[in-house]
């Protein structure tokens, strides 16, 4: 009999040919999918392949029509039509208006607020002090009769709160801020009707200024660090110019750095009304001597090559006060004294060059405020003359000089001096003489007994006292003298934190004189930076 | 800082020549110690502005122009006297003294503009007599009778033109208005004391009445400032 199991267990051949075709299938789908995937994958690489390069071509391109598109620009030239032309001079036009507008803005703002300041002083006017009177008729092109005071500070000046800080103290100062006006008989003050700008230094010092009824007698200007008062005579001397330039200095650094500072030292508080003792003619109240002296004699005048420059050139001596002081000391003199009788060393011997004949007198200014007890801000300064002889050795000049410099500077020599000057005011015919007559007559005596008898002049500030905070903001001090017809040299000085500053003002082209008191100086050990607003190969003649 | 061996003094870095002597200053050894507070504290903050050529006031047009006049006056004058006759340099003397006084010193003197119109008007109507008074044929009166009348009422007219334009003006317009206006009584007082014209000439008539009307005003209506300007300007 057959088995079961035996017929079950055998797969036929169909079954076995399906079983392979199956498995056949299988692989076969197996192998699409795996084709499929790989397929896939390749599509799927190429494909950012092809992103990314698509994508670096897109960046070349852009940025080499970035590079074309460049230099394109950069071989395009503008077309100048007559449009576009037209439309950039309107366009230049349009700016320039607006420049314009924006400027009478500001001084529209400016002139409203000094008529306010005027409105507020209206009323106000003052004769001229009687040392006043003689500048405005001495006024030439060759003399200016003006003085600069000036500063070094830490930081650059900042020209709109320069202007803001100068247009609020013009109130409190009245008699130096305010503009010549001239009479019948004198000339009187009054106040500007244009306020006082701040000017960039564009011209040598102590260059001309426009005395007229309409400009202030002060003139203000600044360059880098420096800022600079220029004064004409007429309005004050050096004292009253010192308490002047701090007020203004310290309002300045009130509105640069925001603080209200109040150390008033040797200035005054902006807001306070001006007080009489201030705008008093002090010389009125001197006691009037007979003049026992007679006409002083002709003096030595250095000769140069006149520049042609408007104004005078600059030559300055920095050195240390403490340093100077000393040195004077070893001769027995003070600051004051020791440089007098340097300056009288160096004329002589600019004499002996020059082959002069004439004596060397040194006029040195005094402020006459302490012996009167004055504190008025207008002129109140007289002067005493040192005669160097015929002493040719420094040791005997400083002698000299210390022994006249004592003579001379004390309250009864300053009585008789300006004795005639006061009485030649009070006089009854001069009051009455025209105008143009006494400028003229001014003028002659002027010349006659004021610059002849001189060889150059001195005026010495001495250390100038100033708020405490001001050696934050101030390095230095400097003061200079303008330029005078025969007085060729003059020299001024003054010394602040330590510093101590001398000024040349020279007409001439010639710098002897400066190079033998230097040099001097240097030969008894001095230790002197030297500056000049005026380059060695500078100046031309005249 | 530099140094300069010469004169033994030291100057700014940015200077290559020393300022005294013109030696140069390269020695930078020698100013390495010398005064150290000019190099820490002071060099560094001072510059000096670069200003070019400057030149001297350029006052050729008043001093030139009256070296000018002055010799073509001269030159006139010896002309004149050569040929003698009428004197006809007289015009030219009078001409030049109004150009330089209304113009020149117009130009340089920068005057308040009520002090040039009363200038003006002095200046003109000064001229006007002395052309009167060289005429060929003598004084004939134009000058007093329409010629200075028609000029200060000119000057009158714009100072109160001036004033009413702007009421709060200086004293000065109203001293110049005041002067002017006893200018303008001259001519008529002058006709009538020399009995010049014959009839009724309505322009020194009318300016006669309108300066005294001026006065009038203006010493009512502003006492206290004419009181001032006339205090400063003649006080003595």
């Amino acid at each position: 009999m057959p088995d079961e199991k035996t017929k079950r267990t055998k797969p036929t051949k169909a079954e076995k040919a399906a079983a392979i075709k199956l498995k056949k299938e299988q692989a076969a789908v197996k192998r699409n999918t795996q084709k499929q995937e790989k397929e896939q994958a390749v599509a799927a690489t190429s494909l950012v392949k092809a992103e990314n390069t698509a994508a670096k071509k897109v960046k070349k391109q852009y940025l080499t029509e970035k590079k074309n598109n460049t230099q394109k620009a950069k071989k395009v030239k503008i077309e100048i039509t007559p449009k576009t032309k037209k439309q950039y001079t309107v366009q230049k036009k349009a700016l320039a208006k607006d420049l314009i507008k924006a400027e009478k803005a500001a001084e529209k703002e400016l002139q409203q607020q000094l008529m306010k300041n005027l409105e507020a002083s209206s009323d106000f006017w003052s004769t001229l002090d009687n040392a006043g009177q003689i500048f405005p008729a001495t006024q030439s092109p060759d003399m200016n009769s003006l003085f600069r005071l000036s500063t070094v500070l830490n930081k650059p000046v900042d020209k709109q709160l320069l202007q803001q800080a100068i247009v609020d103290i013009t109130p409190r100062f009245p008699t130096i801020t305010c503009a010549l006006k001239q009479g019948i008989f004198w000339c009187f003050l009054e106040p500007p009707i244009k306020p006082i700008k701040v000017l960039p230094m564009t011209q040598l010092p102590c260059a001309r200024m426009q005395i007229d009824s309409k400009n202030s007698m002060v003139r203000v200007t600044y360059h880098g660090n420096e800022i600079a008062v220029e004064y004409f005579h007429t309005a004050t001397d050096g004292t009253g110019a010192v308490t002047f330039f701090n007020t203004l200095l310290h309002r300045y650094f009130c509105l640069v750095s925001g603080i209200k500072f109040n150390d008033y030292t040797n200035c005054v508080n902006y807001l306070d009304i001006p007080k009489p003792s201030e705008l008093e003619d002090s010389y009125l109240g001197m006691d009037i001597k007979k003049r026992n002296k007679s006409l002083d004699k002709s003096a030595f005048h250095l000769k140069g090559t006149h520049l042609v420059q408007n104004g005078v050139r600059f030559i300055k001596g920095i050195c240390s006060s403490a340093e100077l002081k000393n040195l004077a000391a070893k001769y027995d003199a003070t600051v004051g004294q020791f440089v007098t009788a340097v300056l009288a060393y160096t004329m002589q011997q600019m004499k002996k060059l020059q082959k002069g004949t004439k004596p060397v007198t040194i006029s040195v200014a005094a402020n006459l405020r302490p012996y009167y007890m004055s504190k008025t801000f207008r002129n109140f300064v007289s002067y005493f003359v040192v005669d160097a002889q015929e002493y040719t050795e420094f040791e005997d000049v400083v002698k000299t000089t210390i022994k006249q410099s004592k003579e001379q500077n004390n309250k009864e020599f300053y009585d008789e001096l300006v004795t005639l000057n006061v009485r030649a005011q009070n006089n009854f015919f001069i009051k009455m003489m025209p105008l143009p007559l006494k400028n003229f007559m001014l003028k002659f005596a002027f010349v006659l007994v004021g610059e002849r008898s001189q060889s150059m002049m001195l005026s010495n500030l001495g250390q100038i006292n100033a708020p405490e905070f001001f050696k934050d903001f101030v390095k230095r001090y400097e003061f200079g003298l303008g330029g005078t017809k025969q007085k060729k040299v003059n020299a001024s000085c003054c010394s602040f934190n330590g510093i101590f500053t001398i000024t040349f003002a020279s007409i001439i082209k010639e710098r002897t004189f400066e190079t033998i008191f230097f040099q001097k100086l240097s030969e008894l050990g001095l230790e002197v930076c030297v500056e000049s607003n005026m380059d060695f190969r500078e100046g031309a003649a005249k | 800082m530099n140094y300069c061996t010469e004169c033994k003094v030291a100057v700014s870095k940015t200077i290559s020549n020393c300022p005294l002597c013109g030696s140069y200053t390269g020695d930078k050894e020698a100013a390495e110690d010398f005064f150290p507070q000019y190099r820490t504290e002071l060099e560094p903050y001072v510059s000096y502005p670069k200003l070019g050529k400057i030149n001297a006031k350029n006052t050729f047009l008043q001093t030139g122009l009256l070296r000018i006049l002055l010799l073509v006056i001269a030159i006139c004058i010896t002309i004149n006297l050569l040929i003698g006759g009428y004197f006809w340099a007289g015009h030219v003397i009078s001409s030049a003294f109004v150009i330089y006084i209304c113009v020149i010193m117009t130009i340089y003197k920068n005057r308040r503009f009520y002090l040039q119109i009363t200038v003006n008007s002095f200046v003109w109507s000064i001229y006007l007599v002395i052309v009167d008074l060289l005429m060929p044929n003598g004084f004939s009166g134009f000058s007093l009778l329409y010629g200075v009348p028609g000029v200060i009422l000119a000057g009158i007219i714009l100072i109160d033109v001036m004033i009413a334009l702007n009421p709060s003006s200086t004293r000065g317009y109203y001293f110049a208005l005041l002067n002017s206006c006893f200018w303008g009584l001259i001519p008529q007082i002058l006709i009538w004391s020399m009995n010049w014209a014959t009839g009724f000439i309505w322009l020194p008539f009318g300016l006669f009445f309108f300066s005294i009307a001026n006065y009038c005003i203006v010493i009512f209506l502003c006492y206290r400032h004419v009181k001032s300007e006339y205090k400063r300007k003649f006080h003595f």
